[in-house]
């Protein structure tokens, strides 16, 4: 079942130095039990399109300026905010890319979760510290008892990244949005976190949007994955078919950058160029500047091509067949 | 042998723990605990391991941004351990750190360029004329765009930032750069990309790193040697491949094991753990900090806190399997 249905969603920044289209034209959906991973060179909207579920992008700047996203249905843009305050933290709960700053220094953790558990779920305080220290552990934060009652200042990057993933987990939402959810993370806590989201999919069917630059994180977890580049989704696939035939150069050009494809020490391979400024987005494919099969036609706008089952592809030239062939060590 | 860039000698940072209304001292988190380590030019050094080892502390207390609780800390054989006033600021030039967390990091007020010209300027690296050109090239090579010169640090996205903060610590020509996950919020080929710059300033300048790292393919890559800790303790460095490939460490063991792979083969592989719940900083366990969660751990595990022992001569390990076996 759909859980999250994004259609052409349009979000841009009105600056003095002009208008920059960071989200421009973006669609694709979020299924009830399924975890969608979101890739993209940096900068590409990742965290915009995570803001604009939300509506949280700030205004001005920003505004979403089309677009419709359902959410079981309902469409978010234009609902009233009041009813999208109940939805939020309850039924749609997001983990911040930066979660230093998404705490508020002058409260203890503990007092932040209170906070949305009385908000949200309307527990006492008695009800609301069990059921913290449930989450806590659950997260893997030693001493949970003792750590409901520190400030933010005082735990390590990793374990405000817990508190942040416990606090948006404690109302058992039915879809999270997770911004680089783990990038704070040892790999073995990073393994426990992942564990548990995979757990809360299949056994509640839990939906999760993860924004991730991990790959191998992108492998082991995700169901399907959408790639973006330059504000725009170029390519949608499962993720077997993702890392097996990529299609669009840019992708090829992300696996090919991968240090695990390299040997120690040695260069890495990168694509060339920079990432174009959103003032000035080249038209037709926003990739062109940078791709080693482009042609004049690229300066039309790519046309999708269907590549595979549930395999779709943004771009004029996109391997194809076994034509990649795409071998990391 | 030449003499290290920065050698640090059992270096202890303790952070006092309140609780209660009265906010009483009720112990101490023994962030970095006894910490030796030594970087040469042109080195590589990445520290890695659990979340809230310590590194981060152990990261800052080196480059003098938290005074060390015990310990000393030379760079170029100079003790700078108490070093103050207008010495530490010249010093500091030297040191550069790119932050774990580059948003709160970078002034708001601040335009980019301000934040990476006004210490170019300061430090006598640039003037008033040609500072707009270095700050130009420098944002090209951090791969970004010259023209975001003039935004403010929340215009941009995350991975933008952390660039800004790449640019604004490689501006002062230090020779020493502290990296805590400084390309962790960076796509793979953009990260390719300051990987190779950072490559390209130590073959150039013979630049240092120290490298605080969750992701050991990056570190992989890019060190030369790895140091592990473990509860604010080393428990092993050695040279990159040696500890990849003949980790001795229970704790480095589980590690390695947890690492994800872009290998898409298996995605469903359920993922290594190590046993038992991740021991509180503030009363770790006695013996070896591992031993609950060891899953080779012996009774004296318990009570023994082993040292660190020389597997050879640039391999350092701390466990009891390690200890030269007694008559
Ligand atoms: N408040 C803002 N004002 C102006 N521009 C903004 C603002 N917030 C974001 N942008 C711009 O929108 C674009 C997309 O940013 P976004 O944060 O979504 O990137 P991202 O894909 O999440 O990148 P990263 O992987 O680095 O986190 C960027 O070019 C950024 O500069
Ligand atoms: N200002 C502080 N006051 C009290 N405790 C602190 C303070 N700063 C850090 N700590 C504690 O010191 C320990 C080490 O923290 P540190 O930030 O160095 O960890 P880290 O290894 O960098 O972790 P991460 O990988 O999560 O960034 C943690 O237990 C943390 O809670
Ligand atoms: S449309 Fe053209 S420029 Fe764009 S990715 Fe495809 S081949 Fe390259
Ligand atoms: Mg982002
Ligand atoms: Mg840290």
């Amino acid at each position: 079942m759909k859980l999250l249905e994004i259609h052409d969603l349009k979000t841009h920044f009105f600056t003095d130095a002009g208008i920059l289209p960071s989200v421009d034209g973006i669609s694709f959906e979020i299924n009830q039990g399924e975890i969608l991973g979101v890739v993209g060179e940096s900068g590409c909207g990742k965290s915009v399109t995570a803001m604009s579920i939300l509506r949280i992008i700030p205004e001005p700047p920003g505004r979403i300026v089309a677009g419709r996203i359902l959410f079981d249905g309902h469409d978010l843009v234009s609902m009233p905010i009041e009813a999208l305050r109940k939805i939020r933290g309850r039924d749609i709960a997001m983990i911040f890319q930066e979660p230093m700053t998404s705490l508020n220094p002058v409260y203890t953790v503990g007092e932040q979760l209170r906070e949305v558990l009385s908000l949200h779920l309307g527990l006492d305080d008695d009800a609301a510290r069990a059921r913290i220290v449930e989450m806590f552990s659950l997260v893997g934060i030693s001493e949970p008892a003792m750590r409901v009652d520190a400030y933010p200042h005082q735990m390590s990057g990793g374990m405000k990244q817990r508190v942040m993933i416990a606090m948006a987990l404690c109302c058992s939402p039915r879809l999270l949005i997770a911004d680089e959810p783990t990038t704070a993370l040892d790999v073995t806590v990073q393994a426990q976190i992942l564990n548990l989201l995979v757990k809360l999919r299949d056994e509640r069917g839990l939906g999760v949007m993860l924004i991730t630059h991990d790959l191998g994180v992108v492998a082991e977890t995700c169901d399907r994955v959408v790639v973006m580049y330059a504000g725009r989704v170029v390519e949608t696939a499962c993720v077997q078919d993702l890392f097996a035939h990529p299609s669009h150069p840019y992708t090829v050009g992300l696996l090919q950058s991968l240090p695990d494809a390299a040997k120690p020490g040695s260069r890495l391979q990168t694509i060339p160029g920079n990432v174009p400024s959103p003032l000035n987005f080249p038209t037709g494919c926003r990739f062109r500047d940078r791709c080693s099969r482009a042609s004049s036609a690229c300066s039309l706008e790519p046309p999708l091509h269907v590549v595979g089952d549930g395999h779709e592809v943004r771009c004029h030239h996109p391997y194809q067949g076994g034509e990649h062939e795409h071998a990391i060590a | 042998m030449n003499t290290p860039l920065l050698d640090v000698q059992d270096l202890k940072k303790y952070f006092p723990v309140r609780s209660g209304l009265l906010r009483r001292v009720v112990g101490h988190v023994h962030a970095v605990d006894e910490i030796s380590l030594q970087i040469m030019p042109g080195e590589t050094l990445a520290l890695v391991g659990e979340s809230g080892c310590g590194k981060t502390t152990a990261a800052r207390t080196m480059v003098r941004l938290l005074d060390a609780d015990g310990g000393r800390i030379l760079f170029r054989g100079q003790d700078i351990t108490h070093l103050e006033g207008d010495a530490l600021r010249r010093m500091r030039r030297h040191m550069q750190v790119v932050f774990q967390d580059p948003y709160a990091s970078l002034n708001p007020r601040r335009t980019v360029g301000e934040i990476i010209g006004a210490p170019m300027v300061l430090h006598g690296l640039a003037t008033a004329s040609d500072v707009n050109d270095k700050m130009r090239d420098l944002l090209v090579q951090v791969g970004l765009q010259p023209d975001y010169l003039s935004r403010y640090p929340h215009e941009f996205s995350g991975g933008q930032r952390q660039r800004i903060g790449i640019a604004r610590a490689l501006a002062l020509e230090p020779e020493l750069v502290m990296c805590d996950e400084a390309v962790s919020a960076l796509d793979v080929s953009v990260q390719a990309q300051i990987i190779n710059l950072l490559a390209d300033l130590q073959a150039g300048r013979s630049m240092s790193y120290l490298f605080v790292a969750h992701n050991l393919s990056v570190v992989r890559h890019v060190a030369h040697r790895v140091a592990v800790m473990y509860l604010g303790r080393l428990v092993e460095v050695a040279p990159t491949a040696e500890l990849f490939e003949d980790p001795r460490h229970p704790y480095t063991q589980a590690l390695l094991a947890a690492m994800p792979k872009a290998h898409p083969v298996r995605p469903r592989r359920s993922f290594v753990r190590l046993g038992g719940e991740v021991p509180s900083p503030v009363s770790p366990p006695s013996g070896c900090h591992l031993h609950p969660r060891c899953p080779v751990a012996e009774a004296r595990c318990k009570t023994l806190i082993p040292a660190l022992v020389a597997v050879n001569s640039c391999h350092i390990v701390r466990c009891v399997k390690e200890l030269p076996r007694t008559a």
